[in-house]
């Protein structure tokens, strides 16, 4: 069967009256946590995944996809009517969306960002469907050494690209590599770093660090910011719709966006936010009135927009073909397939086809309802920003608390979630991102397998690393990952040196 | 701050790994190996923060705010001294209980309208009580609520 084939199949599993009500849930819930502040849409994922236990797989999957890519649009909101980006993706748009919506042209801001991440989700979603099945067919050739390396470049690439400088990412990336070596040792039944607390024996959980570092350090952040005072939600003014010039100039910005954010999105550690950043600079560059960015130029809300979108199609690739995440936000997707006894890779499309292509096809379909939620019913979600924050977010910690007692059934958890709400709100105060820290306690245990099975077979040989051209491949992508900030700072010192 | 703090996170790591037993079955490597290179890791990226403290940090972000200020600290510390004290009083009190007066406390200090905060906190906590434990079968501690 080919992709077109498996895409029907997929159809015919997303278009159930249950399946389409999950798309709508997941989509609803994303916009409404990308507009408002607290938790973000890796901490609403972990959160909901208790409640979704008695859920069918592919049902809670599609749902928890939905908050993926839907709080993706939701987060363009409050970068346009009040300046304030929800996620780091946002930020760009913020530039000139803002500009727009005090220009007057909320609406219009407001319509090229909700068609820019229209178009941008749909044909990242066409290119994930021509993708998936070939990339599957050639992850079936990787054993445990290519997975180490792979899993490598994967972390690697988001401690040295998240974040501003390296030893900070990698601080980030070894702190979520010990957390996750805490536990009993599967392959030996010893117990490591437990403190002989039975509560630590099956380790720390990811929904307890993610809820924390997410969810409870943007709670502290959010009400410490509440008492300098709260940013205007600029009234939204103008047709939600756009001039003939407006479209004309956004045509390319966001045929340009949606290229740059789904080779972004493929590639592990660039993701959504440096892609936003590509795009608003080719923008710019490419731009005849380019010293106009930043006064609300239509292109570079566009731009980025698309980009930002894209790139959530393009970080789905690596996950369900190979089965290892690339960005923090998919590594709590990977966790949730785990917790549903599903291992994503080129295993699961043979195994489950239903289930990735009702995954895939239900994105069709929920890029449709995103449009809708964001067109003509944006009205309803700019209305949330006006819900007090003073309200809102200590609501959030109850949330957090319910979320995580119903996992554990004990507050040894909440307490642990505490500690990781204030270890956030440090990284941030600091400046040590979190992604690299959710990527390595998702993928620790698998990278600790893969690296142990990959010296076993090999008689503790560590050339065993070095002996397949898919390791080599890895092993440079990692250190070209690890070299490229050095480099971009040894350039932009030696820039204005030779200007 | 960050580097020595990291160094000595590094050490005790290190020491932990190192008090680890070795026990008779295993694969060829044992438990410990990994915990080393992580170890390795992390006095590794304590002498690049030490390095980069040195040199500086190479272009000062936008998003980097700093160390906490007194100020921060105060409201920060008060705020996870309430969370801690809602986590103390969660199973002993109860979900409905703990969570009305943590509610009501920090909705009074955030948001200030006391009449406001109060059926905010109330009306919130009987609402995901009645969701989660009647709907949605989550097991919610009631405490000393006859429910």
């Amino acid at each position: 069967m080919d992709a077109f084939g498996y895409l029907l199949q997929g159809f015919s599993v997303a278009a159930t009256p249950a399946n389409l009500g999950y798309v709508f849930l997941g989509c609803v819930l994303g916009t409404v946590i990308g507009v408002l502040p607290g938790i973000g849409p890796a901490a609403a994922i972990a959160l909901l995944l208790p409640i979704t236990y008695g859920v069918e797989p592919t049902s809670a999957l599609i749902m928890l996809a939905g908050i993926y890519y839907g709080a993706m649009y939701g987060g363009s909101t409050t970068s346009i009517l009040i300046n304030t980006p929800g996620e780091s993706s946002s930020v760009m748009t913020a530039l000139d969306g803002y500009r727009m919506a005090r220009n007057g042209r909320a609406g219009a801001a407001l319509a090229v960002s909700a068609i820019a991440s229209f178009v941008a989700g749909t044909v990242s979603v066409i290119l994930l469907t021509l993708l998936a099945k070939p990339l599957a067919a050639f992850a079936l050739r990787f054993g445990p050494a290519e997975y180490f390396t792979l899993m490598l470049f994967a972390m690697t690439s988001v401690a040295a690209l998240t974040g501003p400088s390296l030893p900070r990412g990698l601080l980030s990336l070894f702190l979520g590599l010990m957390l996750a070596t805490v536990g009993i040792d599967l392959q030996s039944g010893q117990q490591r770093f437990t403190f002989n607390l039975p509560e630590l024996q099956d380790g720390i959980g990811f929904v307890v660090v993610v809820v924390g570092l997410f969810a409870l350090a943007e709670v502290f952040s959010g009400l410490e910011d509440l008492l300098r005072g709260r940013p205007e939600v600029v009234r939204l003014s103008g047709s939600l719709w756009l001039t003939r010039d407006e479209w004309r100039r956004s045509v390319m910005p966001i045929v340009r966006g949606t290229g740059i954010g789904f080779f972004k999105g493929v590639l592990p550690g660039a993701g959504a936010t440096i892609a936003t950043i590509v795009s608003y600079s080719v923008e710019r560059m490419l731009s005849r009135e380019r010293h106009r960015f930043g006064t609300g130029m239509i292109e570079g809300v566009a731009g980025p927009e698309a980009a930002n979108n894209a790139s959530t199609g393009g970080a789905m690739v690596p996950l369900l073909t190979l089965g290892v995440p690339g960005s923090g936000s998919t590594a709590i997707l990977l966790a949730a397939f785990i917790m549903y006894g599903l291992q994503p890779g080129p295993m699961l499309f043979e195994k489950r086809p239903d289930l990735v292509w009702g995954l895939i096809a239900s994105m069709y379909i929920g890029n449709v309802v995103l449009l809708i939620l964001n067109l003509p019913l944006v009205g309803v979600f700019v209305r949330l920003l006006r819900i007090p924050i003073g309200l809102l977010l200590p609501m959030v910690i109850s949330i957090s608390a319910i979320g995580i007692f119903a996992v554990s059934g004990n507050v040894f958890e909440l307490w642990l979630a505490l500690g990781f709400g204030l270890l956030g709100y440090l990284f941030r105060r600091l400046d040590v991102p979190v992604a690299p820290l959710v990527l390595a306690l998702v993928l620790g245990g698998m990278v600790e397998q893969s690296f142990r099975q990959a010296m076993t077979i090999s008689g503790a040989d560590p050339t065993v690393f070095l002996r397949s051209p898919i390791c080599i491949v890895f092993l440079c992508a990692s250190a070209l990952a690890l070299a490229v900030p050095v480099l971009w700072r040894l350039w932009r010192r030696a820039r204005p040196a030779s200007a | 701050m960050l580097p020595a703090a990291t160094l000595a996170l590094a050490v005790a790591y290190l020491a932990g790994t190192l008090a680890m037993p070795s026990p008779a079955i295993a694969d060829p490597l044992g438990p410990q190996i990994f915990p080393l290179l992580i170890a390795g890791g992390l006095l590794l990226t304590a002498l690049l923060l030490a390095l980069e403290a040195w040199h500086g940090l190479p272009a000062a972000p936008d998003t980097a705010q700093g160390p906490p200020a007194l100020q921060s600290i105060r409201v920060v510390g008060g705020i996870a001294a309430w969370t801690a004290l809602y986590i103390f009083g969660f199973e002993r009190l109860g979900f409905p209980i703990a969570t009305t007066l943590f509610l009501a406390g920090l909705m009074m200090v955030f948001h200030g309208r006391a009449w406001v905060s109060l059926a905010c906190a109330v009306g919130f906590s009987a609402g995901a009580w009645l969701l989660f434990t009647k709907l949605l079968a989550v097991r919610l501690p009631a405490g000393l609520l006859p429910l």
